[in-house]
């Protein structure tokens, strides 16, 4: 996929940006991609947490669209596909890490709830997939957002432009799903 | 659920958090809709309590050790080992010293105003207490690339509790041994005025020598604010918790005392003797678990071991905790925060008996009444206590040392006796006065007088102007102080017209203006016209006056804060009345005046048996129901409550005040100020509904007492303010903060040190509602560090507004 022509998505973002909601999903799969090559190259071999999906994404960006003529707005379309493909390229990873701390029965027993020394887990990212699929039933724009502010690390300002809303809303939403969110992955 | 059920339950959630109390929001909600209503309260409290990685842009895929953290000041962060609430944990090395810490910082600048305000909380709290079995603070400092404030503490190399206790198993007395040393470290913050409030076994660390260490002070609580006013912000509302760890009372947004770590302790006990929670929320929703919590009592340790373990070994295990460890263990669980042990020691000393086999306190029999009292006495409720400071400012007793006193002529006594009865006998029915006896009160008899005395003695000028004497001194007794104003300086013109300025005569009109100018807050003036006096009294008077003068001019530097002149003139009067009235009531006066000096300097030792003292002599000079009684109850009331013996707090200022009202009425400063002291009595004990009719009525008095603005009233709303804001009010206590610094500034003008406060505390509240009231709060912390001055008269609250202006 990384011969694809930059005006492949440069037109896909157009169309988004027009109206054309059908775009955005032809460019998911071109994204997804791209994202998981990049990945699998800058990690070489270091864990998988420390992988930075900000970067990734910018660079996704630079090697997909380049284009000077691509409008801020579109941009952050792209932002919003690169979102959920990097949400994709990571709960992937995850399955494949835990697939293989259990093949060789490294698998650490939590005690109690709170997760002492960790980072994030990989159960814990699979669990917030999990939530994200529940909040997508109830509502599809929040859990587009937590995947923006999670998975990529756009600002609240950011996210208000792909998504064309206020950032007051922007936070509105994200504070209500960041509750729920709370909530969910509550250790019980 | 369904999206539209989620819009509505979202719909909610927000009002609730625009709501100034969320809590309160929800509790009405419950009427409607009880499900909404839950709903809504497990959202808020996981709003509070969400990991921190939901707010970490982007979280996981950070550098272990984020680039702009490597290297702190001298500290070099090597991993993250942890987080405790919104905060991150580092290990750091400090290579000058070759030491290891743990470096507490916040994530990233979406913390929440409370949330920074929080964790800058921690590191003052984690600062006053040095315990071994809690981990201190070495070192603070702001970040350079953010402007975060971070600390270093202590590393505790090792496991928390229940990991410890997972791969050592301890044996029973080890356990327990380890438990009491968590105690002592909590019952140490207790004395230290702090509540954990967020004990579990996450939060100690065990080191690998067996030494437990207290962490994560992130959300506990100074029990009385003796430091800077911005940290007396209240929470919004919402609950910062572990929800399998909560205390019923914390679950129901009740109060928060000490009784609610105990109740944590209960918990950990629990887990240390069974190795499982005592109660199991596994895959319960936060609402179920608070049921759970505030509505069943948990399983006896020794039958849950029946249940987990097998066979003979749960039988020899529950065998050892049936008995003396179940009882203890549930009396520290009990639901209610009055039926638990009184205190942290309480507990521990039980856990003490069992190990050394006598029989345990909680299983005496009907210690459910003794004990319950004790708690009453000794909890320790989360109340704003700037009262304390916001008293000694508002005056404790006014001084009445400036009776008159019979020294007028003869004749002219005479005349002013015949006066007076003359006066007095309008209030019998039928005098043409205008005034009907049975409605007649002291008051309107004055003001008569007060009239009468201008027309009818018009040709009398010397005993004009004593009369006008006596009843402006008697109107400066009933506070009514603007007539008293205008009858004394009515006085002193005749007087001075009469004899001159310098004349003996004049003394005692200078006082009693001095006096009146004094409770109008005026000091310069009230300064100016003793020293007058003084002058008179020093070439002319007998010992007893000049003690008179120079005790008023003690009592007045008292009143503005210069508390070295004022110890040097109360002395000088104390040793002229030791000699020369001895056993008399002016003695008393003065004892009583050194002891306030000695109390605001905060020389309790030394005040209280002056208090005691003075209290003795009135009642055996004046008999024990003299209004002069009380103020020497309610000044010891004031000493007692600030050693926290509330109970005898409240019972010696309630005497105070049952003599105070059936001598001056219900409107007096001396009822507003018992009024208010006992409303910090109560809530001391948790009676928080009484406290605030209290604040009100006093508010109320305030008002009705004087005319224009007063300090009197800045000082009550600035009380009800504090006391609201406690009650997670945020919004009714944003105005009584604006209403306190309207006046002190229209009083003292802006740059006063009350009027400085004032501001700070209003500039805390807004900060604290954060949102659009943010600009303002900014502004005033500004405007706070700009005015002339700032730095000298409230420096503590200085340092902490140019942190905070900094930080920003």
């Amino acid at each position: 996929m990384a011969n694809l022509p930059a005006t492949e998505v440069t037109q896909l973002l157009h169309a988004a940006s027009a109206g054309d909601a059908g775009a955005l999903d032809r460019l998911m799969p071109l994204v997804y991609d791209e994202l998981r090559g990049l990945a699998h190259r800058v990690r070489s071999g270091q864990p998988y947490e420390t992988v930075n999906t900000t970067a990734l994404v910018h660079e996704a960006y630079l090697k997909l669209v380049r284009s000077p003529e691509v409008a801020w707005e579109s941009r952050l379309h792209f932002f919003r596909v690169a979102a959920r493909a990097m949400r994709q390229v990571l709960v992937n990873e995850a399955h494949r890490h835990l697939a293989q701390k259990r093949g060789g029965g490294q698998m650490p027993v939590t005690l109690h709830e709170e997760a002492y020394p960790q980072p994030i887990e990989a159960t814990t990212l699979l669990d917030m997939d999990a939530a994200l699929e529940r909040l997508e039933q109830l509502s599809d724009r929040q859990a587009r957002i937590v995947e923006c502010r999670f998975f990529v690390g756009l600002t609240m300002d950011e996210i208000a432009d792909a998504f064309n809303i206020s950032s007051a809303t922007v936070y509105r939403e994200w504070r209500v799903a960041r509750a729920w969110l709370a909530r969910e992955l509550q250790p019980a | 659920m369904d999206a539209d059920r989620w819009q509505q339950i979202q719909a909610a959630f927000e009002q609730a958090l625009q709501h100034p109390d969320p809590q309160t929001f929800v509790a009405g909600l419950a009427a409607e809709d009880a499900d909404l209503a839950a709903e809504v309260r497990s959202l808020l409290a996981a709003d509070a309590d969400a990991p921190a990685y939901l707010d970490d842009v982007p979280p996981w895929q950070m550098p272990q050790v984020p680039e702009h953290l490597h290297q702190l000041g001298p500290y070099r962060l090597v991993r993250p080992i942890g987080q405790g609430g919104m905060a991150r944990v580092y290990l750091a090395y400090r290579e000058d010293l070759d030491a290891e810490v743990a470096i507490k910082i916040l994530p990233h600048p979406f913390s929440h105003p409370l949330t920074q305000h929080r964790f800058l909380k921690e590191r003052q709290l984690l600062a006053r207490l040095q315990h071994p079995h809690i981990a201190r603070v070495l070192d603070a400092g702001l970040t350079p690339a953010h402007q975060t404030p971070f600390f270093v503490m202590e590393y505790v190399a090792g496991a928390p509790l229940h990991v410890y206790c997972a791969t050592r198993q301890p044996v029973l007395t080890d356990r327990l041994r380890l438990f009491q040393s968590i105690g002592r470290a909590v019952a140490y913050a207790h004395q230290n005025l702090i509540v954990h409030r967020d004990l579990k076994p996450s939060n100690i660390l065990v080191s690998d020598d067996g030494t437990p260490k207290l962490l994560d002070f992130g959300i506990a609580k100074l029990l009385t604010a003796d430091e800077a006013p911005d940290l007396n912000l209240t929470q919004t509302g919402q609950q910062v918790l572990t929800p399998a760890y909560a205390a019923p009372e914390q679950l129901r947004g009740e109060a928060i005392t000490t009784a609610t770590d105990v109740y944590a302790l209960g918990l950990i006990l629990y887990e240390l003797l069974t190795d499982v929670r005592a109660y199991d929320v596994q895959g319960r929703t936060p609402g179920q678990i608070e049921a759970l919590i505030c509505e069943h009592a948990p399983v006896r340790p020794s039958a849950r071991v029946r249940t987990l373990v097998p066979g003979r070994e749960a039988h020899r295990r529950a065998r050892r905790l049936q008995g003396d460890l179940d009882t203890i263990v549930l009396k520290a669980l009990r639901r209610d925060p009055a039926d638990r042990y009184a205190s942290v020691d309480a507990l521990l000393d039980d856990v003490d008996r069992y190990l050394t086999e006598q029989p345990i306190a909680a299983r005496a029999p009907a210690a459910g009444y003794v004990v319950r009292k004790f708690v009453q006495r000794h909890r320790w409720p989360v109340v704003a206590a700037t009262m304390l400071l916001v008293l000694l400012t508002l005056g404790a007793f006014r001084e009445r040392a400036l009776r008159s006193q019979a020294e007028a002529a003869r004749d002219e006594a005479t005349a002013v006796a015949g006066f007076m009865q003359d006066l007095f006998s309008v209030a019998s029915p039928g005098t043409t006065s205008g005034l009907r006896g049975d409605e007649a009160t002291a008051r309107d008899l004055l003001a008569y007088g007060a009239t009468r005395l201008r027309e009818d003695l018009a040709d009398q000028p010397r005993l004009r102007a004593a009369l006008l004497l006596r009843v402006g001194d008697v109107h400066g007794d009933l506070a009514l102080f603007a007539e008293a104003e205008s009858l004394l300086t009515e006085a002193l013109t005749l007087r001075q017209q009469l004899y001159g300025p310098a004349a003996p005569e004049m003394a005692e009109v200078y006082e009693q203006l001095s006096y009146v100018y004094q409770e109008q807050d005026q000091y310069d003036r009230a300064i100016e016209l003793g020293r007058q006096a003084l002058r008179i009294r020093q070439a002319t008077g007998s010992p007893q006056e000049r003690a008179r003068v120079l005790s008023r001019l003690g009592l007045i530097y008292w009143h503005t804060g210069t508390l070295d002149l004022g110890e040097h003139y109360t002395r000088e009067a104390l040793a002229l009345r030791e000699v020369h009235e001895p056993r008399s009531m002016a003695l008393a006066s003065s004892i009583n005046s050194l002891a306030l000096i000695y109390h605001d300097q905060n020389r309790l030792d030394d005040a209280e048996p002056l208090y005691r003292r003075s209290l003795a002599l009135r009642q055996q000079v004046l008999g024990p129901d003299h209004i002069n009684v009380a103020t020497a109850l309610h000044n010891l009331a004031d000493l007692r409550f600030q050693r926290e013996d509330f109970a005898d707090a409240e019972r010696l200022e309630r005497a105070a005040l049952a003599i105070i009202h059936d001598h001056v009425g219900p409107h007096h400063p001396d009822i507003l100020d018992s009024n208010i002291l006992l409303a910090g009595i109560v809530t001391a004990q948790g009676d928080y509904a009484q406290a605030e009719s209290l604040y009100a009525v006093s508010l109320e008095m305030a008002y009705a007492m004087h005319d224009g603005p007063h300090t009197n009233q800045a000082a009550t709303h600035d009380l009800l303010g504090e006391f609201v804001q406690d009650q997670g009010r945020l919004r009714e206590g944003e105005y009584h903060m604006r209403e306190a610094m309207r006046i002190y500034d229209a009083v003292y003008g802006p740059d006063d040190r009350d009027a400085l406060w004032a501001r700070v505390n209003l500039a805390s509240n807004l900060r604290a509602q954060g949102g659009d009231k943010m600009p303002e709060a900014m502004a005033l912390f500004r405007s706070f560090a700009d005015a002339p001055g700032a730095a000298e008269k409230l420096p503590d609250v200085y340092a902490n507004v140019q942190r905070l202006l900094a930080d920003r």
